[in-house]
């Protein structure tokens, strides 16, 4: 039996293929490499194979020992186990648009220990006015001890910026614990904030040792909004994106502008954050700085094509940390943790079908991967999502996982929409939105959260405008919620 | 397109939920409500529907409250006293809004009963049924009512809600 392709390439069939589908590919395959229409002898090898693999396809008993032998051998190759599922087990054809939402999971395999590797970490600390007194001294102490738990083999470099930036401690020299701990205690607060030059300056100390080590990872600490230089951090941010760098962003207070840094870390598949209590701090950077070496993959990237007719509308990563994703053919996804699975969650919206199409190609593309200890390989695995017409347009049940993502996302994105509802003047739409999520918040369970909800409600009703913490409180509060184990009992 | 049962917002085929007012679009347990070719086969059926629950259905006598619930899957007579209105639903852990007759316990959730699914209204001349706006409506006697307008019944007649029937009892 051939390893590669295997018998559904070599027919260019999905594993799921009907029986009608083998026959029809059977045929055609036959046809093209029939010997007596090509002569060159690789040509008809490969047509004894096309011919093997339909023999066993079309059988049903030896199909599915095929499909476990198959199963087994890629669960031995592959460095993570892939499983899609989908909202719909058919299409309907339809003269008008139709939705479907694919679940991927990627999960770590089974004692694959490829060991530790070492974490390129910089710390970009905002030293703004604004950060002066308590904010200041709790971050300093979070940093330095960061510095403490350090590995020998980990890089750690420690940026202040504010309308300019500082290397505090510079990428792989300063390694004396002693030395690190006074050039933190010398940050001052002043001045205003400006991310690019922190930002520019971080990239410059990570690109140091960045070959070291697939995990190189950028924590923003800020407690401002950025001033006219918002496009230039995101195409830095899309640059290191490519280059494999990371970047998690952490809001302290409330005066930051949380669509900014969402955007700046999801560009690189990481993920923002809100920090209502200081005092958070130090327990946040410390967990991050465990969880970032903590991987059994790295970099990853999902390339998808999508067909001609589909438009991928919108990408959630449920698991390990929920994040709106970005929607390009290339989207950086993070890392795949030692212990825990990577949920992905896409919304494909399909034009009308043509009639004479039985199964729809959705999209085709490559999971792109590191996994330790070959850390300068990039492993693909193939992916390919596709969907057989039913005649029923009645829809069956969604798979519990994918409705109750659904269930949380859609109230995610009616927080969104209540407040830009408030932002263009519809203060009376927002509250009432406001209301209608805080009823289902009830539902869920979430009875802390649809309080807030209710008292930022009436605030809008009352003072036309949101609240500072309010806003960022039920936005953060409301994404926390796709993690999976964390979600409520849909009912 | 399919629209929303409770706001009625056009969404596409395929949504879970909708964006409008976040009301869930296809039920958890399979069948989706609403998506159009559904709602046309669903004229036939409520004209089948409506012949076959024609049936009379003897209403028991009662004698100690002017008013009462026959649940007609167990049998079961839900006295009612002292209320000019009452609401009729299904308890649901952590919903804002309880209703006056829970259902909970007769399988209400498999038969589509909302939480807050109609009210009854009952004054010493009449006793009238409100949808309120329920996902799968009200039927009197299988016939559908429109939300939220108040609809004379009286004795003997059989309620639907979703798939769930109750008969309304007077005291005669």
């Amino acid at each position: 039996m051939p390893n590669w392709p295997n018998y559904y390439e070599l027919l260019d069939l999905p594993t799921d293929a009907t029986d009608e589908e083998i026959r029809y590919a059977y045929r055609e395959k036959a046809r093209q490499f029939h010997p007596d229409t090509r002569q060159s002898e690789m040509e008809t090898g490969l047509f004894r194979q096309i011919q093997e693999a339909y023999e066993i396809l079309s059988d049903s008993p030896k199909r599915k020992q095929y499909n476990k032998k198959l199963e087994n051998e890629i669960e031995v190759s592959h460095p993570i186990s892939m499983r899609i599922s989908y909202s719909r087990s058919k299409l309907s054809r339809l003269d008008e648009p139709q939705l479907i939402y694919s679940l991927l999971e990627l999960a770590p395999k089974k004692n694959a220990d490829g060991g530790r590797l070492p974490v390129n970490i910089c710390l970009l600390i905002d030293r703004s006015t604004s950060m002066k007194g308590e904010r200041m001294d709790i971050v300093k102490t979070a940093a330095i001890e960061l510095s403490r738990r350090l590995q020998r083999e980990d890089t750690l470099s420690i940026i202040a910026f504010s309308d300019r930036a500082e290397v505090i401690v510079s990428a792989g020299k300063s390694n004396d614990p002693a030395t690190i701990v006074n050039q933190i205690r010398m940050i001052n607060a002043d001045g205003g904030t400006e991310i690019f030059r922190g930002l520019n300056q971080g990239y410059r100390e990570i690109r140091k040792h960045y070959k070291k080590s697939p995990i190189n990872h950028i924590i923003i600490l800020t407690d401002g909004r950025t001033y006219g230089d918002e496009e230039a951090c995101i195409d830095l941010a899309r640059q290191m994106a490519t280059e494999g760098v990371r970047i998690t962003s952490l809001g302290i207070g409330s005066e930051w502008n949380d669509d900014f840094t969402d955007k700046l870390a999801a560009v690189t598949g990481g993920s923002s954050y809100y920090i209502s209590d200081v005092r958070d701090i130090n327990n946040f950077l410390q967990n991050k700085y465990l969880s970032l070496a903590e991987i059994c993959a790295e970099q990853v990237v999902l390339n998808l094509n999508t067909s001609e007719g589909v438009e991928l509308k919108s990408v959630y990563r449920l698991q390990p940390e929920p994040t709106e994703l970005i929607t390009k053919s290339e989207i950086p996804i993070g890392s795949i943790p030692d212990l825990s699975q990577v949920d992905i969650i896409l919304e494909f919206v399909l034009s009308p079908i043509p009639d004479n199409i039985n199964r729809y190609q959705i999209a085709t593309g490559e999971l792109h991967l590191v996994t330790p200890p070959d850390i300068n390989l990039i492993k693909k695995l193939p992916i390919r999502l596709t969907r057989l017409f039913g005649s029923s347009p009645k829809m069956d049940k969604p798979p519990r996982k994918i409705f109750q993502a659904l269930s949380l996302i859609s109230l995610y994105r009616m927080q969104n929409h209540a407040y830009k509802e408030l932002a263009d003047g519809k203060v009376h739409e927002a509250s009432v939105r406001l209301q209608r999520i805080a009823t289902h918040m009830l539902s869920l369970g979430e009875d802390a959260l649809a309080e807030e909800i209710l008292k930022e409600s009436k605030i809008i009703d009352q003072t036309n405008r949101s609240s500072v913490e309010g806003k960022k409180q039920i936005k953060f509060g409301t994404r926390s919620l796709l993690l999976p184990s964390q979600a409520g009992e849909v009912q | 397109m399919i629209s929303c049962p409770n706001c009625l917002k056009k969404e596409l085929v395929g949504s879970l939920f909708c964006t409008e007012c976040g009301e869930q679009l296809v039920d958890d347990h399979g069948t989706s409500p609403l998506s159009q070719p559904e709602a046309v086969r669903s004229s036939t059926s409520e004209v089948i529907s409506a012949t076959q629950e024609q049936e009379f259905l003897f209403p028991p006598p009662i004698q100690d409250a002017p008013f009462a619930l026959n649940i007609i899957s167990s049998g079961k007579i839900i006295p009612i006293r002292d209320y000019k209105e009452i609401t009729i639903g299904r308890y649901s852990k952590g919903a804002p809004l309880i209703p006056d007759v829970d259902l909970s316990d007769h399988k209400a959730y498999e038969s589509g009963v909302s939480r807050i699914h109609a009210s009854i209204q009952i004054s010493e001349e009449c006793i009238t049924v409100t949808d309120l706006e329920s996902v799968n409506g009200t039927r009197i006697n299988g016939r559908k009512i429109t939300p939220n307008e108040p609809y004379t019944v009286k004795n003997g007649d059989i309620l639907t809600l979703g798939k769930f029937k109750i008969q309304i009892l007077q005291q005669s």
